[in-house]
Order: structure tokens, then sequence, then C-alpha cells
């Protein structure tokens, strides 16, 4: 499992040398009939009004594109929102007008995160992380550009999905993404990726029991 | 009720107030509609200040988001919405031959709806907590009382309620119009193509506009009484409500300025709308598909069925490619003349196209979890919105202003206007496709320095002003040609349909008499019959027939 940020660039691949693709051949044919039928003397216009079988094979290349692209978007989507039925660690992830917390049940450890400020984040790199997402106020977003992906934090709602951080010695940012106000440029989290080992080393230094430092 | 109009009209005040011609209806609809457009543009231009450098603080997060509310609630709810309307309140009677649009009393009473909502929405800035500025979505809980207080938020609501039920009585007069006031001979299969997209998008608008008003009534409920959304799934449910208009709306902002796209082409190409048949079915397939598209805007929510919405709004891509197919065709084999009108109708096709293909991009949801809410997203939807409709509402505001006034644009400025706005559309919205693909977020008034952004935010920022020089441009455009006019008469580009049959502008009940209709084109087929007389063979219409 190579995670969403995989996945992501992936299917991108997929779609954008499509787009370009599309893109560059109708600018071309348009480009092509504006010189060609340009107003000169003599032209006269053609009173043909339709070419209904060429349109037909047309549409159906288009569909054809069209369900080729549903069934790629389909597989990747079944993966990137598959959840892992044991991961190496769960963590609770909770928005509020404007800060991110983080806590780990199995653990014990609490990170509530300060107003203004950005929370910090500890996870360890290559495993399976099963993120339960909600909110206590407005809608906020959990958004990871490094990870390429994000998810809505609803409140009453818990919004449950699996992360793998790749890499290990990887800083990266985290925001919110719904807007939810005022605070809602500063509401961000900092991610710190660390090596199973650090991250081990990690939660033996933290104070237990979810106590607020 | 025709005399008494007439009396009416020479009161003055009276008459500015209560004229129910549909011209005047419509021409006020667009001035109304043009000032907030320029309200809306002075807002823009501030955003693009703020955002010129990465802290610019030019405003406070307070302000910046009044600025970004106000811009996107004025651009949609106040401009693209009723000028799409108003295209239709003016030209749909012409073009099936009517004296009048059907309720005009009525239509005339959804045009004060429309300018009252505006008035109170705009009102917010007088109020000491400012404008509504929860985003021109309003999402629950973010625009309920505790975390919108301000009587502001409340006339955002109202604003929105009045201006959205203004348009929704005037697209059922249009389509009402199109129902019952056709001439004899028109036929739903003659109808011009612009008429075709104003009929689809009156029915988008009947079945998507009351969701919204009622959506509007019940936030106003929840932020005074509460009880409405406060259950578990309550702002799940705001959305789906929001949404199920929000969608069809994209495309009511649309269709019609693609409809004056295909007039502009086909009249200036010299020839019939190819493939009118698959035209008029791919706008109906879109009609229906409009209304199963609305949860794309939901994906990174987790409670929506991402597959069945992926798959509706893929789908848009088989009636958006017909469109093109037929609107190319039309181009090949034709006599094509690079006026304005033109250029702005091909400029759309080129734009919107990039506006479209990256709305396929986001139709998957996988795609979606990365570039969801980042500048990606405000790229593609200015590219479909503004190089897109707006580019198609200035093809079909050169092609229908001698019409409407009598007088021609200027031919230079209208170059002139073109070529600076296309420059500065591109300049401004092509690099947010870089900046929110590498997760610049909309709606933060300023973004890290370290992200490296400033020199594609800068762009942006100077092309919000080259489009500021081209709507100068335009606005002398017409200033100059109104008080120095070149006469238009009648038909000054070789027109297809009933509205080029009469004088311009129309008299008060339009038309002294009409051609026969036998085809969507009755002027064409008129100019073909005496070019078909004239060499002396061929003496019955038999294009009209096959396209009729």
């Amino acid at each position: 499992m190579g995670g969403t940020r995989h996945e992501f660039r992936a299917l991108w691949g997929v779609y954008l040398p499509i787009a370009v693709t599309v893109f560059v051949i109708v600018a071309l044919a348009l480009g092509f009939v504006v010189v060609r039928f340009r107003d000169r003397p003599g032209r006269t216009a053609s009173t043909r009004t339709g070419a209904p079988r060429a349109e037909l094979v047309y549409v159906l290349a288009v569909a054809a594109i069209a369900a080729t692209l549903v069934i790629v978007t389909f597989r990747t989507e079944s993966r990137v929102d598959a959840l892992a039925a044991s991961p190496a660690l769960r963590i609770s992830a909770t928005g509020s007008d404007w800060r991110w917390s983080f806590y780990y049940p199995a653990q014990g450890i609490d990170e509530p995160g300060r107003d203004q400020a950005p929370t910090d984040l500890y996870v360890p790199a290559g495993q399976t992380i099963e993120f339960d997402l909600t909110s206590l106020d407005v809608i906020h977003a959990f958004y990871v550009p490094y990870e390429d992906y994000q998810r809505a934090a609803i409140p009453k709602v818990i919004n449950r999905f699996d992360l793998v951080f790749p890499k290990p010695g990887v800083e990266t940012s985290g925001y919110c993404n719904e807007f939810c106000g005022i605070g809602h440029t500063e509401m961000r989290f900092e991610v710190h990726v660390l090596t199973p080992t650090a991250f081990a080393a990690w939660v033996s230094r933290q104070p237990r029991s979810g106590a607020p430092r | 009720m025709s005399t008494a109009a007439v009396s009416i009209r020479s009161l003055g005040l009276v008459g500015v107030i209560g004229a129910t011609d549909h011209k005047s209806i419509a021409r006020r609809t667009v001035v109304v509609a043009f000032a907030f457009f320029i309200a809306g543009g002075i807002l823009a231009l501030l955003i693009r200040t703020q955002l010129a450098t990465p802290s610019t603080g030019l405003v406070g997060a307070d302000a910046f988001d009044a600025l970004f509310t106000m811009h996107g609630s004025t651009m949609i709810y106040l401009f693209l919405v009723p000028t799409a309307i108003a295209l239709g309140v003016y030209l749909v009677p012409l073009q099936v031959g009517a004296a009048e649009i059907a309720g005009p009393r009525l239509c005339l009473t959804g045009f004060w709806l429309y300018v009252s909502g505006g008035l109170v929405m705009w009102s917010g800035y007088l109020t000491v907590d400012g404008p509504g500025a929860a985003g021109w979505t309003a999402f629950d809980p973010l625009s309920d009382s505790p975390h919108s207080p301000g009587v502001g938020m409340d006339f955002w609501i109202f604003g929105v309620m009045l201006a959205t039920l203004g348009c929704l009585v005037m697209a059922s007069c249009v389509l009402g119009t199109i129902v019952a006031r056709r001439a004899p001979g028109m036929t739903l299969l003659r109808l011009a193509p612009f008429t075709w997209t104003m009929l689809v998008t009156c029915l988008m608008v009947i079945v998507s506009f009351p969701v919204l008003v009622i959506a509007m009534a019940l936030l106003w409920i929840q932020r005074d009484f509460g009880g409405i959304f406060d259950s578990t799934g309550g702002p799940i449910a705001y959305q789906n409500l929001f949404w199920f208009y929000g969608h069809p709306v994209v495309y009511v902002m649309f269709f019609p300025f693609v409809g004056a796209v295909a007039e502009v082409v086909s009249v200036h190409s010299g020839r019939r709308l190819f493939g009118y048949r698959p035209f008029a079915i791919s706008l109906l397939a879109f009609t229906a598909l409009s209304t199963s598209v609305w949860a794309h805007h939901m994906f990174t929510t987790g409670q929506v069925a991402n597959r069945y919405f992926a798959l509706t709004s893929t789908a848009l891509a088989v009636p958006a490619g017909i469109e093109y197919f037929d609107l190319i065709a039309t181009l090949a084999g034709g006599r094509i003349r690079l006026r304005t009108p033109m250029l702005f109708a091909l400029a759309f096709l080129v734009q919107f196209l990039i506006g479209g293909l990256t709305g396929i991009l986001l139709g998957s949801p996988p795609l979606d979890y990365d570039v969801h809410n980042t500048y990606f997203v405000i790229a593609h939807f200015h590219y479909a919105l503004f190089a897109g409709s707006l580019f198609g509402c200035f093809a079909g505001v050169y092609h229908w202003f001698p019409k409407v006034t009598g007088v021609m644009l200027r031919e230079r400025l209208g170059r002139l206007h073109f070529w600076v706005m296309t420059l500065g559309a591109n300049l401004t919205f092509f690099p947010m496709f870089i900046d929110g693909w590498e997760g610049m977020r909309r709606r933060t008034d300023s973004y890290p320095a370290s992200a490296g952004w400033q020199t594609l935010n800068d762009l942006s920022t100077a092309g919000a002003g080259v489009i500021a020089i081209s709507v100068v441009v335009f606005v002398v455009n017409v200033a100059r040609s109104l008080r120095d006019p070149e006469p238009a008469g009648p038909d000054p580009w070789d027109g297809h349909t009933l509205e080029w049959a009469t004088s311009s502008p129309p008299p008060r009940h339009n038309f002294a008499g009409l051609p026969p209709v036998r085809s969507p084109a009755p002027l064409l087929d008129l100019r073909e019959a005496a070019t078909a007389r004239s060499v002396g063979d061929s003496p019955t219409p038999i294009h009209a027939e096959a396209a009729g």
C-alpha cells in the first residue's frame, strides 16, 4: 500500500495527460477551422446541417473515455477509502474554533493544542494510522497537502480514514481546509514523521492518561 | 392592459418603475446587474491586493471574510444569474415571435424582488458587524447565530432569498413565453438555438431555485429559533439542500451564454447550426444530469455516495462533447467573419474547455481529496464562469447591442476590449491552477511566505488589474457608441432568427409582421429562397425542411 500520496499522483497521471490531449486536439481543430474557413471573396457557406453517423461515432468515443476514467477512479477510491481491520495506531483528531487537538487512545496521550499556535502531530513512518475525525463546533477539514488528502471534520459525526506517511524525517504542515471563521487561516498543525523506534521513544516520554499539560 | 402600459410609460418616474415591456425590464435588469458586477469586481481587486504578498494585511481577517463572501455572492446571485435570465427576458419573446412576454407584471415583480434582494444583501455593509461573512455557500453551523452574530448575516440571507425569488419569477415568465407564446409554425424543433438554451435554463431554475429559497428560510429560522439543523446530520442536510440548488445554478449561469455563442457562431459563419437536434438533446441531457451531480461538492465530507456522483459528473462530458462538436462543425464549412462577437465566442470555446476539463478532474473523488477547497478549484470555476460564461456573455452583448439600442458598438474598441480581457483572464486565473495544486487554500487572508507562491499570486493580482482595464475599455466603448451613434439598422449581421425581422430597437409590441417560420432560421430561409429565385433554379426552400 503506497498511501494517499502515491494513489493521488498515479490517478492524476492518468487524468491530466488525457485532459491536455483533448485540449490540444480541440484547440488545434478550432484554430484550423477558423483559418481555413475565414471570410474571403468568393467563399460561400456550406448548407449541410448534420452528420448523424459521424456524430454518433464521436459520442461513443467520448463516452468510452468517460467510462474508462470512471473505472480508474472507482478502483483508486476503493483503495483510498478502505479501512485497515487492525491499524498500527489510532489517533482521534478534533477540530474546534480555532485549533486542532490529537488524542492517542491506546497510548493515553493528549495533544490538546493552543489557540493561535499549530498543534504537533507525531506519527510513525510506514505504518497504517487510522484517524477518527470530528469537530466540536462548525465544520472544519483536516488537510495535509503532503499526503494529497483531506477530510471534513463535522460536528456529531466521526469520519474515519487511514493514512500512511511513507518516509521518516518529514516535517510538514497540515491545515484546516473548510472555512470556519476569522481564525481559519491560522488553524494549522505540524506533522512530524518519526521512524517507528523514534516514535516509540516519543510515546514513552509523554505523560499518560490524557491529562492536559 | 397594453394601453395601460403605454399610458404609464409617459409618466416619467412611474414609467421607469412600472414599465412592463419585457425589453425595458431586461434592459433595467442588465444595467443593475452590471452595477453589481462592478461592485463585485472592486471586491475582487481588494482580495487580489491582499494576496499580492504572503501577509499584506490590507484588511483584517473579518473584513477579508466579508470580501470573499460578498464577491462570490454578488457575482453569482446578483450578476451572472440575473444577467443570464435577463438575456432571455429580452430575447425569447422576440425569437419566438411574440408581441409580449407571458406575465409581464409578474416579470416586473421579479425584477423588483431581485433589486431589493441586492440592496438588502449589500446594506449589510451599513451595519455595525458588517455584511454576511460565511462564504457564498453559508454552511451551517458557521452561518448560525453563535458563529455569525450580527444582522448583516440576516440581511445576506434575505438578500439571497429575494434575489433568487426574483430570478425564479422572471425565469417562469420566460418559460411561459416559450410554452404558450410561440408564433404560428414555430414548433419546439424550430426554436432558435438561444431559445433552446433558455428553455432548459428555465427548467433548471424552476427545479432548483425554490430549494434555495426554502434553504434560506430554514437558515433564518435556525438562526433565530434553532431546531432545524441541530441534530446529527443537520449540517450535511443543509449542504444537500444548498448544492441541490448550487449545481444546477452553475448551468443556469452557463447555458444562456452557450446559446449566445451558438447564435454568434452560426450567424457569423453564415450558416445554420450544425447538428441542431443533437444540440437540443444534449441540452436536455445536461438538464436531467444537473439535478444528479450536486454532491460532487461534498466528496470530502464522507457523508455522500461518492461513486454515484462521480459517475454522473463524469457523464457530463458526453453532452458537453456534443455541444463542442456541433459548434466547431458549424464553424467548419462556414464563411467566418472575425468581428468582436465571434472573437469572444471563440475565446469562450477555448477557455471554457479548460474549465470543463478540470471539472472532469474534480469529478474524481480521490483527486478532489487533494485539490478540494484549494485555488485549483478557484481557477477551475473562474475558467468556467469568467473565461467561459462572461466571454459568452460579451459575445452576446456585442452581437445584440445593435438590436437593443439601434447602434453598433465600435469595432476597434471592441477588439481592444477583447484582447485586454483575454490577457487579463488568463493571467489572473491560470497561475491559480499551479498554487492550488501545490496546496494553497481558498478563503485565507494570507499564505506562508515559505511556500513560494508570491510570484504566482503577483501574476494573478496583475491580471486582475488588466481585467479592470478591459472593463473600462468596454464602458468607454458603450459610452462613445451611444454618444456618437452608428445606426445599426434592423439586421446588421445577416441574422437568422426573428429578432432581426423587426426594427432596432424593436417597437413596443415587437413586430409589424412575421415571416413564415419553417425552420430554426426563418430569415436565412427567406435569403436562400431569394437567392434560389434569382439564380432561377430550385424554387422550394429545401434546406428549411431538412433542418426543420
